[in-house]
């Protein structure tokens, strides 16, 4: 009689479910997780070392490519923590402008995960669905930075530059023309904040399509409810956040806990869920899109009432104009300096966290008063979320690991870092 | 002498090219059909660029998979690795042997012709099996195990559902089961309407035992990357999708002659025209009925997988066991009472 | 012309001698998923001869039940365990002469019978079917549920029984194995399961409210 034994299974990196390049190393009892070892580091890219050896200001492009679906959430830690540092504090329009794209960047985030959780279970159609609208606040990503992803758009002092006064148009291909063309045009032809408000306004009944395909769906309740549920203890004890310990129930958000930018202005709740399953999650995480875009609505409103500066005028961490620069050399001098040398940090050590769409994203940096960080370390959320693997899915079956790696939102650039 | 040969060897033979042609070809559409279909409900094109509208585009991935290499894994059965793709092509080929395109229409009109498709539809889990096993892959194994399961419990559901068909019908052959359908009152004499559940527990069984999404867990895209057949390439894999697209076409064949009336026009009994035989058809029927049922049908396997989940493996055990055996069990005993007390009549028109 | 007779002569010695070939493989195979498809051709082979002798039914109910469903689940477990033929062959040898002595006398049994039979002529006589004009199927089925009703119902009664005692004795409740009811699942309401929480923002100056201490 032979004995009945458990058998490995190697799950990733090359896997259609394993958000890149996720290794986990599965002991199986037929279909039953028996234990799940998830192995880190196949896109490790030394990002916190690179940044010790730079000027402050040239790493935040670095910053776009952890999580690269929350580019500028990223950024928005490092910036702060130079900030703190430094001293200084951005302009209130720049702090608004940060609050609008973290909530959009919040949306491209979660409609990323809706698109690939749901297709991680078999549902096609949001994934495309998703993409249609991750397709317009890429454009609005475009039209303010020049880039679609990795925007480093965010400076300390402020924001690069101030929102543009009027949006890219599509051009006539076989596949635009005519009335289609015009149709899709309509809503591009005034500035980005007539785009963005045209966003916010069909943006709702946009997610009630997810929505429809997915709430009430049989399957995907049988697929999500009472599936790998974390109890509110359990989150606080591996040191989730987010959307991960919300679902749980958790009151707990860091735009209301410690409000940054201009999120202490914002109108806005916090969806909490009450099992802690990834039903929750979902809905969660679909509520807080709607939430975001609430947020967005009131920030363009108040951006269009209210004019003015993005960025410091300390030309010791902000360039000064072009115009400026053909005239003063002064200015000349600040710019050869800024862009060759950066600017030198005060000593010190500071912690900041922005409620990132996956949860807390922090950057600790310490400085010896040079013009590089002496130390950067990113606190990656959903690193701490991929550590509590194994006490998630063991007992479940195989099936449940991809939905468990769907809700967790794992996105390697940031886990490996 | 050679008039017999003629009518023993040669005509069969073609017969049956008669059938796997327009089959292989169907297959090729259909195929085409589908990405346009689930292309148009994600808001994109799908093929576009082969041939006018991309009508080519089967055929170029046809082409594609002749010439490409078929790989053997280290340490797999090599007899049986290549074995498998035939043995799931054959029953889902073999089955059409029985099946009725209209009133003289058929190759074989056997008596047992029902529980001859039974036969072949089981018989492709075969090619499954031994696909997952003689890769030496994990995922294979496990879609392998995960098909076997679902094939074998699905077929328990069809068969009784069928069961209630021929306890309506009085016969096992096809093309009396259609004749049983016949009526005057057009198409609510066919028999969806006195079974409806047992209509609506076959069609989804159809769509379980040929392993198309909600249930297409033996290839779990995102859980066991292919499942059985992860390793296979080229020709061979070519021929695993011939037989799964085959038996998705053939299940949608079925459903139409068992539930709706197989090439039976709808309006059958309600108009009495005479009427040229290009007409005639609409209210005779003819193969375009069935065909266009089919069509239908088909179209339901696309629209499932555009929209719905995947069920998880065990829930697919729940929902055949628990819940249609019992559903097809009870409909046997009210279809044996429905023919007892004379409530269905069968064949009352034809 | 060829005769019908002899047509069918050759058929049946081409499929006996298939399974002949099939069930010598099933027992002098080494790799045990070849003898175990050995054994489903050896079933196939004999539903064709079956079909021969008109019996449509039982013949597709062999490939239906054994082929279809037996055997799939006999493959598995072969493939499953990976049962090492040489060591279950290992007395094939010294247990052959015993095996012989077993197949002549069932071969003596079974000749006896039909010889006896063949005595009185009219039992392998004039196909019962065809005499009531009816298929194959049809007369078996009226047979079964009129003639044998009792003995048919009781073998159902005994099968399920069977599969009720199968289950119970193999079913085993793992106490780390999670599992979710179905029913339960379905009829969660999507509105109890999410709680829009309003909260006000504790200004940066203010220490973060001390009732969710997450250091």
């Amino acid at each position: 009689m032979q004995e009945i034994r458990n058998y490995t299974m190697n799950f990733g990196p090359q896997h259609p479910a394993a958000h890149g390049v996720l290794r986990l190393v599965l002991e199986m009892d037929g279909e039953t997780v028996v234990r799940a070892d998830p192995h880190v580091g196949l896109l490790h890219r030394g990002t916190e070392k690179l940044a010790e050896s730079k000027p402050f200001n040239q790493s935040i492009g670095y910053m776009d490519r952890l999580d690269y679906v929350s580019m500028m959430c990223n950024e928005h830690a490092y910036v702060r923590a130079i900030e703190t540092l430094l001293g200084i504090e951005a302009p209130e329009r720049a702090q608004y402008i940060r609050t609008m794209f973290d909530e959009i960047t919040r949306i491209l985030n979660h409609l990323m995960w809706i698109g690939s959780n749901a297709l991680d279970l078999g549902a096609m159609a949001v994934f495309l669905y998703a993409f249609r609208e991750r397709e317009e606040l890429m454009d609005v990503y475009e039209a303010v930075s020049g880039a679609r992803m990795h925007a480093t758009y965010y400076r300390p002092g402020g924001v690069y530059r101030d929102l543009p006064d009027r949006m890219p148009q599509y051009k006539e291909s076989p596949w635009h023309k005519g009335a289609d063309l015009k149709r899709i045009n309509s809503a591009r032809e005034g500035s980005m904040l007539d785009f963005i408000e045209d966003f916010t306004r069909i943006f709702p009944s946009r997610v009630d399509e997810y929505e429809d395909l997915l709430t009430n769906n049989r399957i995907w309740k049988q697929r999500t409810v009472g599936i790998g549920v974390i109890s509110p203890e359990m989150a606080k004890a591996w040191g989730m956040t987010g959307a991960m310990i919300r679902g749980s129930g958790v009151e707990w958000d860091l735009r209301k806990k410690q409000p940054y930018a201009k999120y202490a202005e914002m109108d806005f709740d916090i969806p909490v869920g009450v099992n802690g399953d990834c039903y929750d999650r979902y809905l969660v995480r679909v509520e807080e899109m709607r939430q975001s875009n609430r947020i967005i609505k009131q920030c363009v409103d108040w951006l269009r009432a209210n004019p003015g500066p993005v960025m410091v005028t300390n030309f010791k961490v902000a360039p000064p104009s072009r115009a400026e620069m053909k005239e003063s050399m002064e200015a000349l001098i600040h710019h050869f300096k800024l862009f060759t040398e950066g600017y030198g940090v005060p000593a010190g050590e500071t912690y900041c966290a922005v409620e990132a769409p996956k949860g807390e994203f922090g950057c600790y940096l310490v400085s010896d008063g040079a013009n590089k960080p002496f130390r950067v370390h990113l606190r990656a959320p959903g690193f701490a979320h991929l550590s509590s693997m194994d006490a998630t899915v063991k007992g479940h079956m195989l099936a449940d690991v991809v939905a468990m790696i769907g809700t967790y939102d794992l996105v390697f650039g940031e886990v490996d870092r | 002498m050679g008039e017999q040969l003629l009518n023993e060897l040669v005509l069969p033979v073609v017969y049956i090219l008669c059938i796997a042609v327009p089959l292989i070809l169907a297959v090729a559409m259909f195929v085409y059909w589908e990405r346009k279909v689930i292309g148009w409900m994600h808001v994109r094109m799908g093929p576009n660029k082969v041939g006018p509208w991309g009508l080519l585009q089967a055929f170029a991935d046809v082409v594609k998979l002749l010439i490409k290499e078929v790989i053997l894994p280290s340490s797999a059965n090599r007899f049986l690795y290549y074995l498998a793709p035939l043995l799931a092509l054959v029953p889902a080929f073999a089955a059409w042997a029985v099946v009725p395109f209209d009133d003289r229409m058929v190759l074989a009109n056997v008596n047992a012709g029902l529980l001859y498709l039974l036969a072949m539809t089981s018989l492709g889990v075969y090619g499954i099996i031994l696909a997952g096993w003689a890769s030496n892959s994990r995922y294979a194994l496990l879609g392998a195990m995960r098909s076997a399961a679902q094939v074998i419990s699905y077929e328990l559901a069809m068969g009784l559902s069928l069961v209630c068909v021929l306890v309506l019908a009085g016969s096992l052959n096809l093309t009396d089961i259609v004749h049983a359908q016949a009526g005057g009152k057009g198409l609510f004499d066919w028999f969806w309407l006195p079974l409806l559940p047992v209509f609506i527990v076959y069609f989804i069984s159809g769509v379980a035992e040929t392993n198309r999404a909600p249930f297409d867990v033996a290839e779990g895209e995102s859980e066991i990357v292919a499942g059985f057949h992860v390793e296979y390439s080229g020709s061979a894999f070519a021929i695993f999708f011939l037989a799964e697209y085959a038996n998705m076409i053939l299940v949608s064949f079925l459903a139409s002659i068992f539930f709706l009336g197989g090439w039976l026009s709808p309006l059958q009994g309600w108009i009495h025209a005479d009427a040229p035989n290009w007409v005639n058809w609409i209210w005779t029927g003819s193969i375009i009925w069935l065909l266009i049922k089919a069509f239908l049908m088909s179209f339901l396997f696309l629209w499932f997988r555009a929209t719905f989940p995947r069920y998880r493996y065990d829930q697919i055990m729940r929902l055949g066991w628990k819940v249609f055996i019992p559903i097809t069990i009870v409909w046997v005993l009210v279809a044996g009472c429905m023919k007892y007390f004379g409530l269905v009549l069968a064949g009352t028109g034809a | 012309m060829i005769d019908t007779n002899l047509l069918q002569l050759i058929c049946f010695y081409g499929f006996a001698a298939v399974t002949v070939g099939a069930a010598l493989a099933v027992i002098s195979l080494k790799n045990s998923v070849h003898a175990v498809l050995s054994l489903v051709l050896a079933f196939f082979s004999t539903a064709c001869i079956w079909l021969l002798a008109e019996a449509e039914f039982l013949a597709i109910a062999l490939i239906v039940v054994y082929v279809g469903a037996v055997m799939v689940l006999f493959l598995f477990v072969v493939m499953m365990l990976d049962i090492k033929m040489e060591q279950v062959r290992e007395g094939f040898i010294r247990y052959l002469p015993v095996g012989i002595i077993v197949a002549l006398v069932m071969l003596a049994e079974m000749l006896a019978l039909i010889g006896v039979r063949a005595m009185h002529a009219h039992v392998m006589g004039a196909n019962p079917a065809t005499v009531a004009g009816l298929s194959n199927t049809a007369w078996l089925g009226e047979a079964l549920y009129s003639q044998y009703l009792l003995p048919f119902e009781v073998a159902a009664l005994i099968l399920t029984v069977g599969v009720v005692v199968a289950v119970a004795l193999t079913l085993r409740h793992r106490g780390d194995k999670k599992h979710e009811s179905a029913s339960e699942q379905v009829r969660v309401n999507p509105r109890d399961r999410i709680r829009v929480v309003k909260m006000a923002p504790s200004r940066p100056d203010e220490p973060t409210s001390s009732e969710e201490p997450l250091q």
